[in-house]
């Protein structure tokens, strides 16, 4: 073999060491998006919210100015903040449903895009794996954002931004810099210090009712599907496991859950258990938005989900409990509005 | 030097094909990056899978009690499965027919073992709340029921399911879970009839008295129902996914992967193997060059040697002719002071003897002088013709001028005058054979060829001696022999014989100017004649001149 051969071999080894990340350095770079404790047998089924991302501030700025630009979008008036409103807790405060008009499997309520980092699947049927998939189908979905095509997109998102995108350390807008803008900015949209969190890390003595609410939480059951550092979000469960969910109320198609994507009547009316980080705040509930309080939320939660008829008392212990679970996005408590 | 142009050129072939087989074997070179890359994907493809078995073994058994470490795990797996989907560029199209099928066998295990693993999430968490909820449930009825007396069956029924739900967790032998199972669906079963009974009639509502323990008894049987259902299938998930032959078919992949690694890393190793051998091949033409051309300037330079000795060999001629002329010029000067003053002398002798004693002598004798004055200076003057005549045939000068000449009345003319000259007593053969019609001949030159050697032959031979002329043809030619029975030419004066003012040895008192023979040479030559001698001392000389005719084109 050449001298310079093998030259070329190590210095390219040299630097693919350096610039592609292994499987094990991907492994290494999740684990400590996760704290450390995650990986000791841990006793807590639910982990704080880590108080850093490390994301690119350049970039994440430049992806704020994208999500709430209008010109994603094709009739150039919807940007994802119309209908994820980062002062209130990433919803449209009180609206029960997308309110978007061509949605033919049926509005759904609209999820919060606070802590989307850490979900397992993305959209209330999972359909999604990766937050990049999602925002490529969700820019070009003619129900949602509308924005044409990527021909039609990227020219006016340049005429805009070349100089941002450059700025924010881009070689230039293209599909993918335009997603990773975004992407990156929803990966930065995690809401830590919520007082439960302060909790485990003993930051903050919680009150009694609510240490109750976390026990009963547990002992209930809610926690086998609400768990990990989302409280959710990484675990399909069919809305109704002991009961019909959908008693005595029409089935649409979108209440069919990832049967729609599957096919198997095993997944009829299966959802995304959702995360109940910053539940408190994100009223109405579940995929139809027909829970309108907490309170409801739980009691047909514990009443489908676990054959429960949970008492008044233990509702609220609960809901007390879920409310120590809002945390904060730069500085502020998520739904209170910075004005 | 051909052989020099053809060695370069096959040089320059082998090193063009050296860039080609490079290239090709840089192609062919299997990128050990890329290589290293997706082996170690191979590899961690098998590791990771043994992760996530162990990932659903410690969830199953409640030593983790989130999901959280199960779905990184996996978005590693579905993040490798996307990088093994770009196949090294090193796998050829053999090698990519044979992973093609096994990658896919990989990629269906995989969607296979992903619905497995998300059943056994949602069965695992279902599961586990009614694992919690059950025990809590039976304390509460049995907690409710705890004051009535009559209730005691019911208790010990509860009592009874408990231990039995909870061995299927803990021994979920079938035996166990078939009772349980049994037990909740109200059938009879021959080891414990009663429980049943009891109980699925409790959940009904049909054993009188038991109507308020309903809601008591229906969450217990929920769970109860959960667990011992769910029980033995998250059981079967466990054990399905932990068979699903992904190692094994990420394993088949790595084999074919590998096969054709070994492949194109043999084939590129005899790529370079070429590589190699074509750069043996053009050092040794670039040698072989580098010698061709050494010894190629060795000539060169043996040619240069020899062009300048050749030069310095003509040179030194140069020289020497040089030199020669100057002895010649010299030899010139001399002869013509020497030629020329003699008749000079005479004129001048003859004058200052006429102006003495001119008017004393008689007119004869005044006569006399007055001749011999007018001979010497003929002498002189053609004597000066001839040397210009010679200085002209070497400047190049002389001029042909080619006319019909008719060759018998010339020649007689020339004899006549030869007889008038050396008076009617000498003898002169002469044979004139040749062509009666005229022949394009430059006459003035032959006239200078044929009086010279004809009044040398006279002259260089006794009175008695006869002289021959004959004149003849011969193709295209004149020819003309001139013999006499002389004195003959040495030998070592006939390379010189035709050079100017070149006298013989033996040439004695005889007056000549030496121009004679030089003047026939430059007239033969500027003709394009030839003329030989044959010559023996005291015996006599034979000259032959051969002249061709020079026919003008119109
Ligand atoms: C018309 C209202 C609307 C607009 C505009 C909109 N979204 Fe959404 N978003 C929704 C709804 C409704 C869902 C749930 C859809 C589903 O589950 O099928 C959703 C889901 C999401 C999710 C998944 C959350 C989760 O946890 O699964 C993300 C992330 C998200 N949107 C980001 C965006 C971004 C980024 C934009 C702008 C490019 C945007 N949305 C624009 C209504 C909207
Ligand atoms: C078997 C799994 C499971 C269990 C156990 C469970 N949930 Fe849920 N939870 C879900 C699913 C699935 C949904 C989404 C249903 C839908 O959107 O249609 C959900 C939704 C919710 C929501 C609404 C969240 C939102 O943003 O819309 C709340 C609140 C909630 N659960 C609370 C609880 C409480 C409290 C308990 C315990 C009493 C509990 N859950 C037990 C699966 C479960």
């Amino acid at each position: 073999m050449s001298a310079a051969r093998v030259l070329g071999i190590a210095t390219v080894a040299a630097v693919g060491l350096a610039c592609t990340p292994t499987p094990t350095e991907l492994e290494q770079e999740r684990r400590s998006r996760l704290p450390d404790s995650a990986f000791a047998t841990s006793e807590d089924p639910i982990e704080p919210i880590p108080t850093r991302t490390g994301a690119d501030p350049r970039k994440v700025a430049l992806g704020r100015a994208l999500f709430s630009d209008p010109i994603l979008s094709g009739n150039g008036s919807t940007s994802c903040a119309s209908c994820h409103v980062l002062s209130e807790a990433g919803i449209v405060a009180g609206e029960a449903r997308s309110t978007h008009p061509r949605d033919d499997t049926g509005p759904y309520n609209v999820p919060t895009v606070f802590n989307v980092a850490f979900n397992a699947r993305f959209n209330w049927t999972g359909r999604f794996a990766t937050l990049e998939d999602h925002l490529r189908a969700l820019l070009l979905n003619p129900e949602v954002m509308d924005a044409g095509t990527w021909e039609e997109l990227l020219p006016r998102v340049r005429r805009k931004y070349e100089r941002r995108f450059v700025e924010a350390g881009y070689p230039s807008v293209s599909e993918a810099t335009l997603i990773d803008a975004i992407v990156t900015f929803q990966r930065s949209l995690v809401t830590p210090n919520a007082r439960f969190d302060r909790h485990l890390r003993s930051e903050e003595v919680l009150s009694e009712e609510e240490l109750e609410g976390y026990e009963a939480f547990k002992s209930v059951g809610c926690i086998s599907c609400h768990q990990g550092i989302n409280v959710g979000g990484n675990v399909f469960q069919r809305f109704g496991v002991m009961e019909d969910a959908f008693e005595g109320r029409t089935v649409g198609r979108r209440d069919m859950g990832r049967f729609l994507l599957t096919g198997r009547p095993s997944d009829v009316h299966v959802f995304r258990v959702p995360s109940l980080r910053n539940v408190a705040v994100t009223a109405p509930y579940f995929h139809d938005g027909s829970a309108r309080t907490l309170e409801d939320a739980i009691t047909r939660m514990a009443a489908v989900q676990l054959g429960y008829v949970l008492p008044g008392p233990q509702v609220a212990r609960i809901a007390a409990f879920l409310r120590t679970l809002t945390g904060e996005y730069e500085g502020v408590s998520v739904g209170e509005s910075r004005r | 030097m051909t052989t020099l142009r053809s060695l370069r050129l096959a040089w320059i072939a082998v090193v063009l094909a050296l860039i080609a087989a490079t290239g090709f074997a840089w192609l062919r070179q299997p990128d050990d990056d890329e290589h290293a890359s997706y082996s170690r994907h191979l590899q961690s493809a098998q590791a990771l899978d043994t992760r996530l078995n162990e990932e659903v073994a410690k969830s199953r058994l409640g030593i983790v009690n989130h999901y959280d470490r199960l779905v990184a795990v996996w978005d590693d797996i579905a993040a490798l499965e996307r990088e093994l989907g770009d196949t090294p560029s090193l796998v050829d199209a053999t090698g990519r027919a044979e992973m093609a099928p096994r990658l896919a066998a990989y990629r269906a295990a995989l969607r296979h073992k992903e619905t497995l693993v998300e059943s056994f999430k949602t069965e695992q968490a279902v599961l586990r709340s009614s694992v919690r909820a059950f025990p809590l449930a039976v304390a509460r009825a049995r907690d409710a029921t705890r004051d009535d007396p009559a209730a005691a069956p019911f208790r010990e029924a509860l009592t009874q399911l408990e231990h039995d739900v909870m061995l299927t967790l803990v021994a979920p032998s079938r035996l166990d879970a078939e009772r349980a199972r049994c037990a909740l669906v109200g059938l009879d079963s021959p080891e414990r009839p009663m429980l049943p009974a009891t109980l699925s009639a409790c959940a009904r509502g049909t054993v009188a008295g038991l109507d308020a323990r309903r809601d008591l008894v229906a969450p217990v049987l929920v769970h109860a129902a959960v667990v011992v259902e769910r029980q033995p299938r998250v059981e079967r998930l466990v054990s399905s996914i932990v068979t699903q032959p992904v190692r094994a078919r990420a394993s088949a992949v790595l084999e074919s992967y590998t096969a054709s690694y070994e492949r194109a890393s043999a084939s590129s190793r005899i790529a370079w193997l070429l590589v190699y051998g074509l750069v043996i091949a053009a050092l040794a033409a670039g040698a072989a060059d580098i010698i061709a051309r050494l010894t190629g300037s060795k000539r060169a330079l043996e040619d240069a040697h020899t062009r300048l000795s050749n030069a310095l060999a003509e040179l030194r001629v140069e020289r020497d002719r040089e030199m020669e002329l100057a002895a010649l010029k010299s030899r010139f000067v001399a002869m013509t002071s020497h030629e020329f003053r003699t008749p000079l002398s005479v004129i001048l002798s003859s004058a200052e003897l006429l102006e003495a004693y001119g008017d004393r002598w008689p007119r004869e004798k005044q006569l006399g002088h007055l001749r011999r004055m007018q001979d010497s200076a003929k002498g002189m003057s053609r004597m000066l013709d001839g040397v210009l005549l010679i200085g002209r045939a070497e400047a190049g000068m002389l001029e042909l001028t080619p006319r019909p000449v008719e060759l018998h009345p010339l020649c007689d003319e020339l004899v006549e005058q030869a007889r008038l000259l050396v008076g009617s007593e000498r003898r002169l053969d002469y044979v004139n054979t040749a062509p009666e019609e005229p022949v394009w001949l430059d006459e003035k030159l032959l006239r200078h060829v044929l009086t010279n050697l004809l009044s040398n032959a006279f002259k260089y031979s006794p009175d008695d001696a006869p002289v021959t002329f004959v004149v003849g043809h011969k193709d295209d030619a004149a020819t003309f022999d001139i013999k006499d029975r002389g004195i003959g030419i040495p030998d070592e004066d006939r390379d010189r014989l035709f050079e100017a003012f070149h006298r013989c040895a033996n040439a004695g008192s005889v007056p000549g100017t030496g121009l004679g023979l030089a003047i026939v040479k430059s007239a033969l030559d500027v003709h394009g004649g030839a003329i030989s001698v044959q010559s023996e001392i005291g015996r006599g000389t034979h000259f032959h001149v051969e002249v061709p005719y020079r026919q003008v084109d119109a």
